[in-house]
This record gives C-alpha cells, sequence and structure tokens, in this order.
C-alpha cells in the first residue's frame, strides 16, 4: 500500500496551522473541483485533496496521521504497513464529509477504516440496503428525430458492482423518445443505473439529449436557421425557389433588392415541441458564380456603367 | 422503456437521499425552481422538479460540501455556470453559423 502524504498533497507543512490547512484546501479544491474543472485527471485530483482535507482538518485525525506519517517515514513509500494492531479510533468523524470522501483511497481506508459516509450515502458499506449510483450520458439523437416519437437504442456500461469499479456490465436499452425533446433535455429511467447494494434499489440512468449538428440547420431555441445561397441576380430582381424544411420542401419568395445576410422569417416551420412551435429562419447569402462567361463579362460591364452603386459608401467618412 | 421528465420532492428525498431541508434551500436561494412552484399554496411536499434541476441540484450539493461555501456563494456559482453553458452553445452555433457564409 502507498503511503500518502496529507501535508504533500495538501502543500503545507507538517506544522501548518489548521487556518492554513484550510485555506490551502480551498485553493486546490477550486482549481481541481470536477464541477469547476473538466480536465482530465481533475476529479482524481480533487479526491486525493478532499481525503487530505478530511483527516487534517480533525485535530484528533491529524494527530493520528502525524504519528503514521512517523513510523511512515522509517518505511519505503510504497511498501508502508501500518503499525501492528493499529486501529485509528476517531472512524465516526467520517461523517457529513464531502461529496467525493466515498471514493477514498485504500491508503485512507485501511488507515481510518472504511469508506467515508456521503450525504447520499452511494458508497458506504453497511448491512442496510444502499442504492445504486445515478448513471448520466449523452444520447446523440438527429434533428428530424425530435419531430416524432422515435425508439432509440441505448447501449452503456455499467460498473458490475458499484463498490469494485473495476468489472463493468454492458446494458442495452431500447427507449421511447417522445416527440419535441431538446438539445440539453435530460431523461430520467427508473432503475436502470447502478444496481443497489444490500438489498437497495438500482439508482437512475439520465440520458443528456445532444442533437447532432445538421448539415443544413442550426438550432436556435425552437427556431432553425438555413443559409440561403442566390445568384446576384435572383437577390436584385427577387424570385421563387425551393427550400428545404424538417418536413418536405416549400417555396420561398425572395424580395427585390434582397441582400446578403437579410433573414425571411417562414412561420411554423422551426422545431415543435410540447409548448412552442418555432420558425424557419432563412438567411440569404448571395454567391457570385465562380468563373463569369464572355457573356456574363459584357453584361456585368454594362451593368457597372450605367449603375452609380458605391458598396464603400460609409468609408466615405472616414 | 418509460422515459420520466419529473421527479417529486419526495423521491427527491427518498431515492437520491437528499436531505428535506437542503432542497428546500436551494429553492429558497433560487437554484432551481419547482416546476408548480408558480401556484403559491402548493407545499413544499407537492413540488415537482424537471429531471434537469436534478442535475444542478446535486451540483449545488457537491459545491456546497466540497467548497465549504455557503448557499448564496453556491447559487451565485451556479447561475454563472448555468450561463456560461448557454452561452458556449450559442457561441458554438454561431460559430458554425459564420462557416456557412465564410470560406476558410
Amino acid at each position: 500500500m502507498e503511503f500518502k502524504d496529507y501535508y504533500q498533497i495538501l502543500n503545507v507543512k507538517p506544522d501548518a496551522s489548521s487556518k492554513t490547512i484550510k485555506a490551502a484546501y480551498r485553493k486546490l479544491a477550486h482549481t481541481y473541483h470536477p464541477d469547476m474543472n473538466s480536465d482530465k485527471g481533475a476529479e482524481a485530483k480533487f479526491k486525493e485533496v478532499a481525503e487530505a482535507y478530511q483527516v487534517l482538518k480533525n485535530a484528533d485525525t491529524r494527530a493520528e496521521f502525524d504519528e503514521l506519517r512517523l513510523y511512515g517515514s522509517h518505511q519505503s513509500k510504497q511498501g508502508f504497513k501500518p503499525p501492528p494492531g493499529w486501529q485509528a479510533s476517531h472512524r465516526s468523524e467520517f461523517k457529513d464529509g464531502a461529496q467525493y470522501s466515498g471514493d477514498f483511497s485504500d491508503f485512507f481506508n485501511s488507515i481510518f477504516g472504511g469508506k467515508g459516509e456521503t450525504f447520499n450515502q452511494e458508497n458506504s458499506h453497511h448491512s442496510r440496503p444502499v442504492r445504486g449510483q445515478d448513471i448520466e450520458i449523452e444520447l446523440p439523437v438527429f434533428l428530424e428525430e425530435t419531430q416524432k416519437q422515435t425508439e432509440k437504442k441505448v447501449e452503456f456500461r455499467i460498473p458490475a458492482d458499484d463498490f469494485s469499479h473495476t468489472a463493468v456490465l454492458k446494458k442495452n436499452l431500447k427507449v421511447k423518445l417522445p416527440k419535441g425533446v431538446i438539445d440539453g433535455e435530460r431523461i430520467r429511467l427508473k432503475g436502470q443505473g447502478c444496481s443497489g447494494y444490500n438489498g437497495g434499489q438500482a439508482g437512475d440512468l439520465y440520458l443528456h439529449i445532444r442533437i447532432a449538428h445538421h448539415p443544413l440547420f442550426d438550432v436556435f431555441g425552437h427556431n432553425l436557421t438555413i443559409t440561403v445561397p442566390l445568384a446576384p441576380w435572383e437577390a436584385a430582381l427577387g424570385t421563387k425557389i425551393m427550400i428545404p424544411t424538417l418536413d418536405g420542401k416549400i417555396n420561398l419568395s425572395i424580395p427585390p433588392d434582397t441582400q446578403s445576410g437579410d433573414k425571411l422569417r417562414v412561420k411554423g416551420k422551426g422545431l415543435k415541441s410540447k409548448t412552442a412551435t418555432g420558425n424557419l429562419i432563412a438567411i440569404i447569402k448571395v454567391v457570385m458564380p465562380t468563373k463569369t462567361s464572355e457573356k456574363g463579362k459584357l453584361l456585368w460591364q454594362e451593368l457597372s456603367t450605367n449603375e452609380t452603386f458605391n458598396p464603400r459608401k460609409e468609408w466615405s467618412m472616414l | 422503456m418509460n422515459t420520466l421528465f419529473s421527479i417529486s420532492f419526495d423521491e427527491l428525498c427518498q431515492i437520491e437521499g437528499i436531505e428535506s431541508h437542503l432542497i428546500i434551500e436551494i429553492v429558497e436561494y433560487g437554484i432551481v425552481i419547482p416546476a408548480n412552484k408558480e401556484d403559491d399554496r402548493i407545499c413544499y411536499e407537492r413540488w415537482l422538479f424537471d429531471t434537469d434541476d436534478i442535475y444542478w441540484i446535486k451540483k449545488a450539493l457537491r459545491l456546497y460540501q466540497d467548497l465549504e461555501i455557503d448557499w448564496i456563494a453556491t447559487a451565485m456559482v451556479i447561475e454563472l455556470m448555468q450561463q456560461r453553458d448557454v452561452l458556449r452553445k450559442e457561441n458554438e452555433t454561431y460559430q458554425r453559423q459564420l462557416k456557412r457564409f465564410i470560406k476558410n
């Protein structure tokens, strides 16, 4: 078993005051808390920091650790063994601990006796029933699938046993997604999370809906946007074109003198949910031909001679 | 498989193992608002929460306990996190929209 030097983990001296220890913990917790830091390894680092603080914040457990640390200084760091007959006298101190105290190291568990008891008590070893952990997974959904009730296959892995995170169990579910689910929404599947312990209920599975990027449409709440390319003469003269929507093609009237970036609203052709129906916003993009024919060049030439339009008029004031 | 979009106050306490006074505090500080709280006559035992609220309730509890901050600070952190999520999503969408307009 590896010896954990909690002072080193919190980056404080062994004679640090409780105020210094608290300040060091707060600083490290702010840096590594998994809710604030999504970097790989931040969660593991935070667990280590939380474990160190759990021991050092209490004068009694700190005194016990100091005793062990002194004893451990005569042993190799990797092959640490507590003194023969060692038993911590403050096992009951680890109640109401931090959320992550349920996942303390082997060193902590063997020295201070079992896993910490958290407020939701997900991980504690007791004879009473313990509920299994909730699981959250992301479920990619195509935009078209959100507009009708869809059955999706969900495949995920959960720890086979709530307390040994080594074996994993592969689970397959068929889930009915109701019409109108939106990006970021969470769906709860009762009892499909990790198995309980000692006859406790299984946890829940939360599906976090992620709408896959669409090649044509972008989503803004219930509204959809589509970029509509137009030839310069279509934008100048106005026209009628076919544009795709989520439920088929429709005709869109382009008024004369339409500019790049202009938005045309098609009512009711956005996303439909239980509470609202969005619109489709067509954003105009005027596109030049990549190659102009000889005849086309002559026509552009004629236009440039006859028109007085200055696209850089605003610059003349600079 | 039946899908659920809400969780009751009782379920939050019993199933998720969260103490009722903590949930009441989280609601009082405006970190989450029960779906049916608009009706003030509804007592807290009958509150219903969206599944998304459960995510923020758990996050708030973790921050409150692990960072040893008070509820006002927790509420502020959660609000900023929610704002950040919205802005991040908006930014991603604008970036995609921009790419449709501008050639790389």
